[in-house]
C-alpha cells in the first residue's frame, strides 16, 4: 500500500512541473509584445520598461521561469488590476469558489445516487427511461443557459431566490444547482451502470438464495461494491467543478476565482490570469491524487494490481 | 440488445438535427429571412411575431436570422476542432503505441500535463492570451482535444501491433509511416469516429461557452454571445436568451445521441 501511494505521488511531480511550465509559457503566446498588450500602445515608454523589468521579460527564458515561480510564491508578482500580490488575491477569492463547488457536489450526489440506484433496479421501465433522459439532458444543457433560465423562473417570475451575489444560503441555491446538474447527470449514469454490473454477480444470487430481502441485498451487498468504481468518476467531476465554476460564477456574479479570472482576462491582467489558471490546475491535480488514493484504499484490487505491474 | 429500438430512434433524431445544423450553416444567406446584422433601433424589444418568429434582440436584430448564421460558427469550430484534434491525436497515439520507449514516455507525459487542466480551462487560458477569432478558438480547443484521440489510438495500436499482420508488414520491410497509414489507420477508425461524434458536441458546447464569456469568435454572430447578451434582458425580453440556448442544447443533444447510438452499433459489429 505504501509503495503504491509513493509511486502515485511520484507520478504527480512531473505533471505539476509541466503545469507550471505551461502556465509560464502562456505569457509568451501573446501575439506581439505582452507588455504593450497589457498596458496599451499609448502607455509611456518608462512604464513599459518598468513592467518589462518587473516581469523579467528582458532576461533569458529559463531565468524568467525561475523568477516567475519565485515572484509568484514570494508575493512579488502583483496583479496589474488589483495592485496586490497575485497569490494573495487568488487565495482571498478561493473560499467562495470552494463553498460553491462543495454545495454543487452535495446537490449532485443527493440527486445522482438515488437516481442511479432506482434506474438500475427498474432497468428498462419508465423510471429508468426518465432517469436516463434526465441524465442525457443534464449533460447537454449548457450551464450558461440553465443558470439564466433558473434565474428567470425562481428569481424573476416566482421571486423566491436572489438573482446574484453571495451572502445568505438563498444566494447559494441557484448557482449550486447550475454547477451541479452536469455532474449529477454523469454520476447517475455511472452508478446505474456499475450497479447493473454488480447485480448479475454470483455472490448476490447466493445472498438472495439465503433468503435475504431484496432491499438488504441491494443496500448491504450490491451498493457497497457498485459505489467503488464511482469514486474515480466523482473525484474527476469534483475537480471539473472548479472549471465549471468559471461560467457559473460569471452568471451569478459570485465573487470566486472563476469570475475573477474572466475579469482579469478582460482587463488584460496576465499575471493574475496565470496565477488563477495555475491554482485551478494544481487543485485539480491534487483532487485527482486524493481520489486515486481513496480508490486504492477502498478497493484492494487496485493497489495490488498496480503494485504487481510496477514490480515487474 | 434491448436498447436497439431507442438507439435507432436516437440516431435518426440526432441525424435530422445535425442535418438541419449543417444545412443552416451552408445555406444561411438563402435561409435567413433578414440580414443578421440589420438593426431596428427605433423599436422596443419585441418578442415573437409573425414577421419575426423568434423575436428581435435589444438592437432590433432578427433572432431567427442570427441563430441561422450562428450555426456557421458552431459548424466551423466543431468540425475544425474535431479534424485538427483527430489528426494530431491519431499521429501522437500511433507513434506512441508503435514506437514505444522514449516516444511513448514523452507523449504520455504531455498527455498527463494537458489532462491536468479541467474542462475548458486551457482553452480559456489560451484564448485569453491569443485573442478571440475562429482560428484561435479552434487551436485553443484542439490543444487539449487531441489527447482523447491519442489515448484511444494508442491503446488500439498496442492491441493491433501484436497481431500478425503488423509483424508481417514489418518483416516485408514496411516503414512506420506505411504501417500507420495502410494498416493501423483502418483498424483504429471505428473508435475514432465514435469519439469524433462526441467531440463535435463537446467542441460546439465549448465554443458556445467561450463566446458566452466574451472569448469566442467575433467575426459572426454566435449562439453563446447571443445568450450572453440576452442575460441582461431576462426581466424584459427573456426570448433573447431562450432561443439561442435551445439551439445549443438541441445540437449538443443530437451529437450525443448519435455518439451513443454509433458506439452501441459499431462496437457490436466490431465485436462480431
Amino acid at each position: 500500500m505504501r509503495d503504491y501511494l509513493l509511486k502515485r505521488l511520484a507520478l504527480t511531480v512531473p505533471v505539476i512541473f509541466g503545469v507550471l511550465v505551461l502556465v509560464f509559457i502562456l505569457m509568451h503566446l501573446v501575439p506581439g509584445d505582452p507588455v504593450e498588450v497589457m498596458l496599451g500602445e499609448v502607455a509611456a515608454k518608462s512604464n513599459q520598461e518598468a513592467l518589462r523589468a518587473e516581469l523579467h521579460l528582458d532576461r533569458p527564458l529559463y531565468v524568467q521561469f525561475y523568477y516567475f515561480l519565485h515572484d509568484l510564491f514570494s508575493g512579488k508578482l502583483e496583479s496589474l488590476y488589483y495592485e496586490r500580490p497575485v497569490m494573495e488575491q487568488v487565495m482571498g477569492r478561493m473560499f467562495a469558489t470552494i463553498e460553491l463547488a462543495l454545495a454543487a457536489l452535495v446537490i449532485s450526489l443527493l440527486v445522482s445516487v438515488p437516481l442511479g440506484i432506482v434506474a438500475a433496479i427498474r432497468k428498462g421501465k419508465g423510471t429508468d427511461v426518465a432517469a436516463m433522459g434526465f441524465s442525457m439532458a443534464g449533460v447537454s444543457i449548457p450551464s450558461f443557459w440553465l443558470g439564466p433560465m433558473l434565474i428567470l423562473l425562481f428569481s424573476i417570475k416566482l421571486e423566491l431566490l436572489p438573482v446574484s451575489g453571495r451572502g445568505t444560503f438563498a444566494h447559494l441555491i441557484l448557482p449550486a444547482i447550475t454547477l451541479g446538474t452536469g455532474m449529477a447527470a454523469i454520476v447517475s449514469r455511472m452508478i446505474r451502470g456499475s450497479l447493473l454490473d454488480v447485480l448479475g454477480e454470483d455472490y448476490l444470487r447466493t445472498a438472495r438464495a439465503k433468503g435475504l430481502a431484496e432491499k438488504t441485498v441491494i443496500i448491504k451487498h450490491a451498493l457497497r461494491n457498485a459505489l467503488i468504481p464511482s469514486i474515480s468518476v466523482v473525484g474527476l467531476q469534483a475537480g471539473a467543478l472548479l472549471s465549471g465554476a468559471i461560467i457559473t460564477e460569471t452568471i451569478f456574479a459570485w465573487p470566486g476565482i472563476g469570475s475573477m479570472l474572466i475579469q482579469a482576462i478582460h482587463s488584460r491582467d496576465f499575471p493574475l490570469v496565470q496565477g488563477t489558471v495555475m491554482v485551478i490546475a494544481l487543485s485539480y491535480v491534487l483532487i485527482n491524487l486524493v481520489t486515486d488514493m481513496a480508490y486504492a484504499v477502498a478497493d484492494p484490487r487496485v493497489r495490488f494490481r498496480k503494485e504487481e505491474a510496477g514490480g515487474q | 440488445m434491448d436498447n436497439k429500438g431507442p438507439g435507432k430512434a436516437a440516431l435518426w433524431a440526432g441525424a435530422i438535427i445535425a442535418a438541419v445544423l449543417f444545412v443552416s450553416a451552408g445555406a444561411a444567406p438563402w435561409l435567413a429571412p433578414y440580414d443578421p446584422g440589420a438593426q431596428e433601433l427605433t423599436r422596443d424589444i419585441s418578442g415573437p411575431t409573425l414577421s419575426h418568429p423568434l423575436g428581435q434582440d435589444n438592437l432590433g436584430r432578427d433572432i431567427l436570422s442570427m441563430i441561422i448564421y450562428g450555426a456557421r460558427v458552431s459548424v466551423i469550430v466543431g468540425v475544425g476542432t474535431v479534424l485538427l484534434s483527430a489528426v494530431i491525436g491519431f499521429l501522437a497515439g500511433a507513434i506512441s503505441g508503435l514506437k514505444g520507449g522514449i516516444w511513448d514516455q514523452v507523449i504520455m507525459r504531455i498527455v498527463d500535463v494537458l489532462l491536468a487542466f479541467p474542462g475548458i480551462l486551457l482553452a480559456i487560458a489560451l484564448t485569453a492570451v491569443t485573442g478571440p477569432g475562429i482560428g484561435n478558438v479552434i487551436i485553443a480547443l484542439s490543444a487539449r482535444g487531441w489527447v482523447t484521440y491519442a489515448r484511444i489510438v494508442r491503446s488500439q495500436v498496442l492491441v493491433e501491433r501484436e497481431r500478425g499482420y503488423v509483424e508481417a508488414a514489418r518483416s516485408l520491410g514496411a516503414g512506420s509511416g506505411r504501417i500507420i497509414s495502410l494498416h493501423l489507420l483502418p483498424n483504429t477508425l471505428t473508435p475514432v469516429v465514435v469519439q469524433a461524434t462526441f467531440g463535435l458536441a463537446g467542441a460546439i458546447l465549448a465554443e458556445a461557452s467561450l463566446s458566452f464569456l466574451g472569448l469566442g469568435p467575433q467575426e459572426m454572430p454566435t449562439w453563446g454571445a447571443m445568450l450572453s447578451d440576452g442575460t441582461s434582458y431576462l426581466r424584459t425580453a427573456p426570448h433573447i436568451a431562450v432561443f439561442p440556448g435551445i439551439a445549443i442544447m438541441a445540437t449538443v443533444l443530437a451529437f450525443n445521441f448519435m455518439g451513443d447510438s454509433l458506439r452501441d452499433r459499431l462496437t457490436k459489429s466490431g465485436a462480431k
